[in-house]
């Protein structure tokens, strides 16, 4: 009688916060059910407008002979949990776009390299209602931790990433949106494995492995990205692994979201306003051919060369190929008003393909109610789906190295024995609030108005607003991010709320 | 409410496993066997279980022992696809019996009350010779251990285990409180409900009878397991 055992959520997502309590009323899980959105009962925010970490909980699960057996728990197993966090940006190659990683290092002039990483080691927990934390890391000789681990009541981990703090220790100015010598931040990520025994067995078993990152607050929690993480890495399975996915696509399951996240992209910048009205037209199936046509031919064959201008095709964000088309700031020339965008990926692609050509299965009977029940898939894509999938120009969850490099022993579960912790935050910007800063419209298309939104509407204005109003340069959004507003659900609207700066 | 209405709501739909299921119980509870109900009960959180626990053992169970002398038994999963859950394990003597005794228990406006927010999950029927039913009550009550439904798909099985299996489950230190078989659509599958020491005690069991040549010859796949614990308030064990 042989058991398996898997973490999920395979891929994790805690996100960081300046609210440095370790207290449960003091942070939220994240989503755990495809298709939810978490708002924190007591608000994103405190009471004294720092924001609230986002947990990511991790669960094992267990097979006995291939059969399905359900979650383990501590009720039945001794279980352990071994967490290493890492902040590897400041050693990394410079960031100059996909397809221009080999170099030069940021913060080339250091020749102690490891000064640069923020490596505090693993961590470990056995049985239920430990902690332990991430709290011996150095930048530049400097303490930057990183966050900490718990277990819960019944043995389940939580990880909790570090506290939106970025700094220079040697007062270095920040000068590009991806960069900067000198500074770090606290976003990390790494391995997540433990080992399972069953109660009264005492040969532990080693679960299959996980990985968590923690990246910045996710402000647009009701806003899902065109392109997810969880299609980005759905893309990998199929291209990759040989996954498989349904030669005929369902209405309600694989076409309606790509519908729903356009349209709903009118809650986070003005661009796309009512433009997308026509999209309400085919809702719901069938629509007419000429209906479904017209949306389709709307959209960027993923086939043609990313950075050749597809001008007004859709989605209207840019491509991982933007350093390609116009050089980054200050290394390269100026908008020149191209229209590079990024395509679905090539299975979103053929959803809308087969959709037009009414080659789909019409299930409709009205929007999709999310799952009751938690399980081990709807975990991962749970936490994937609220993650930017691209454009990965550095990106904002994670790279493109999690999307085109990395090694994978199954769909969506890295081969974390071929990588190490930090590997899936090192290319991003350092510190994520340039970035973060820059990536806001930038004409003709956005970036990721999911993640950090263009325009948005507040509960007292019927007009749109700039959403980072307020803050005007690199050190602004450094020393004030927590102040930005977070967006929720209001009746039929979305709109802006804890807003404290 | 119907018997078709009702099968529909536990899942049983087809029209051709009701007139199977009819015929099968009918018989059968004329040689005396027992129609037994496997009814789960889901929760969201851990935290809730203490809630759900009120509603079977405050209001359900004490109206259903008003209504229906058969044998009950209440577990809690630890071990299950679908978790927190609790399982109801109930024994009619006829089909009919069942889905006059359920009437009456869903039409009962406390349980209406009390149930009103808790979510109920799947249901089972099986069907069980007499002897194959052997909960406990009283001083012969199993002192706690855990106890595991297991559900095995096994077409050359046809209609019942066969007496090999019996004999490679005691071989292998396996003996089932309840030995069924699915009734409606899903046959032929049968299902067990076997008490076990704890986890240790199992794990050897169903590795020796892997190891069981002749068990393996009888191509019986396995199709489910979950591990369950007694309640406190079950009347039987």
């Amino acid at each position: 009688m042989a058991w398996t055992f898997k973490i999920f959520p395979s891929i994790g997502v805690a996100r960081i916060g300046n609210n440095r309590s370790s207290s449960p009323q003091d942070f939220y899980l994240g989503p755990e059910i495809p298709g939810t959105v978490t708002v924190p009962a007591n608000g994103y925010k405190d009471s004294s407008g720092q924001v609230r970490r986002q947990a990511a909980r991790f669960r094992i699960y267990g097979w006995e002979n291939g059969v399905f057996m359900g979650e383990i728990t501590s009720s039945v197993a001794n279980i352990t949990w071994t967490v290493e966090l890492a902040n590897t940006k400041a050693a990394f190659n410079q960031f100059h776009g996909i397809g221009h990683t080999a170099g030069p290092l940021r913060n080339a002039s250091v020749t102690d390299r490891s000064s640069l990483m923020i490596t505090p080691g693993p961590r470990t927990i056995t049985g239920p209602n430990g902690a332990a934390f991430f709290d011996t890391g150095l930048f530049m000789g400097i303490s930057a931790p990183l966050g900490e681990i718990q277990t819960d009541a019944s043995g389940r981990l939580l990880v909790l990433g570090g506290f939106g703090a970025s700094s220079s220790p040697t007062n270095a100015p920040l000068v590009t949106f991806a960069n900067n010598d000198g500074w770090h931040d606290d976003v990390s990520d790494g391995p997540v494995t433990a080992t399972v025994a069953l109660k009264g067995i005492k040969t532990p078993v080693q679960a299959s492995g996980a990985w968590v990152i923690c990246p910045p607050p996710r402000f647009a929690p009701p806003i899902f990205h065109i392109i997810t993480l969880y299609d980005a890495l759905l893309q990998t399975a199929v291209d990759r692994l040989g996954f498989k996915v349904p030669a005929t696509p369902s209405f309600t399951n694989d076409i309606f979201p790509i519908l729903q996240r356009a349209i709903r992209y009118q809650w986070v910048t003005t661009k796309i306003g009512n433009k997308h009205e026509p999209l309400l037209a085919v809702i719901p199936p069938p629509a007419t051919a000429d209906q479904r046509n017209f949306v389709f031919q709307a959209l960027r064959d993923p086939a043609i060369t990313p950075t050749v201008d597809t001008p007004h095709l859709m989605p209207a964000i840019w491509t991982d190929f933007f350093a390609d088309v116009f050089g980054i700031r200050g290394h390269g020339g100026p908008n020149t008003g191209h229209w590079a965008n990024h395509a679905l990926t090539p299975t979103q692609y053929n959803v809308m393909k087969n959709w037009a050509a009414g080659n789909f299965i019409n299930d409709w009977v009205g929007p999709p109610s999310p799952d009751t029940n938690i399980t081990p898939d709807g975990l991962t894509r749970a936490a994937l789906e609220n993650c930017s999938g691209g454009p990965f120009f550095p990106g904002i969850e994670t790279s493109f190295f999690t999307r085109d490099v990395y090694p994978y022993v199954g769909p969506f579960r890295l081969d974390g024995t071929q990588l190490k912790a930090g590997d899936l935050s090192k290319q991003q910007a350092v510190p994520w609030q340039t970035d973060f800063f820059d990536c806001v419209f930038q004409s003709p298309v956005s970036w990721w108005p999911a993640a950090h939104p263009d325009d948005v509407f507040t509960d007292t204005s019927n007009n749109y607003v700039t959403w980072d109003r307020g803050l005007n340069n690199f050190s602004d959004m450094v020393n004030f991010w927590s102040g930005l507003g977070f967006l929720v659900q209001s009746g039929d609207s979305v709109i802006e709320t804890e807003r404290t700066l | 409410m119907n018997r078709r209405n009702w099968l529909s709501s536990v899942g049983v739909s087809a029209a051709g496993s009701l007139a199977g299921l009819s015929a099968v119980t009918d018989s059968q509870a004329n040689r005396r066997s027992w129609v037994v109900s496997l009814e789960s009960f889901r929760v969201s959180h851990a935290e809730q279980m203490g809630r759900l626990h009120s509603y079977l053992g405050g209001a359900f169970l004490p109206y259903l022992a008003q209504v229906h002398r058969g044998p009950k038994m209440f577990l809690e999963a630890i071990v299950a696809p679908h978790t927190p859950q609790a399982l109801v394990v109930t024994a009619f003597p006829s089909f009919d019996e069942m889905i006059e005794i359920r009437n009456k228990v869903a039409a009962h406006a406390g349980i209406q009350r009390a149930r009103a927010d808790l979510e109920s999950g799947e249901s089972q029927i099986l069907v069980t010779a007499a002897d194959s039913l052997q909960f406990r009550d009283g001083p012969d009550r199993r002192p706690g251990g855990i106890l595991e439904l297991r559900s095995y798909h096994a077409p050359a099985w046809r209609d019942r285990p066969p007496a090999a299996a019996s004999a490679a489950f005691r071989r292998a230190g396996i003996y089932p409180i309840l030995t069924a078989s699915a009734a409606g659509e899903h046959l032929p599958r049968f299902t067990y409900l076997v008490p076990f020491e704890n986890l240790a005690v199992r794990q050897d069991a169903w590795a020796k009878l892997d190891a069981d040549s002749e068990w393996s010859g009888l191509e019986a796949k396995v199709t489910g397991a979950s591990i369950y614990k007694l309640t406190p308030y079950s009347p039987l064990s």
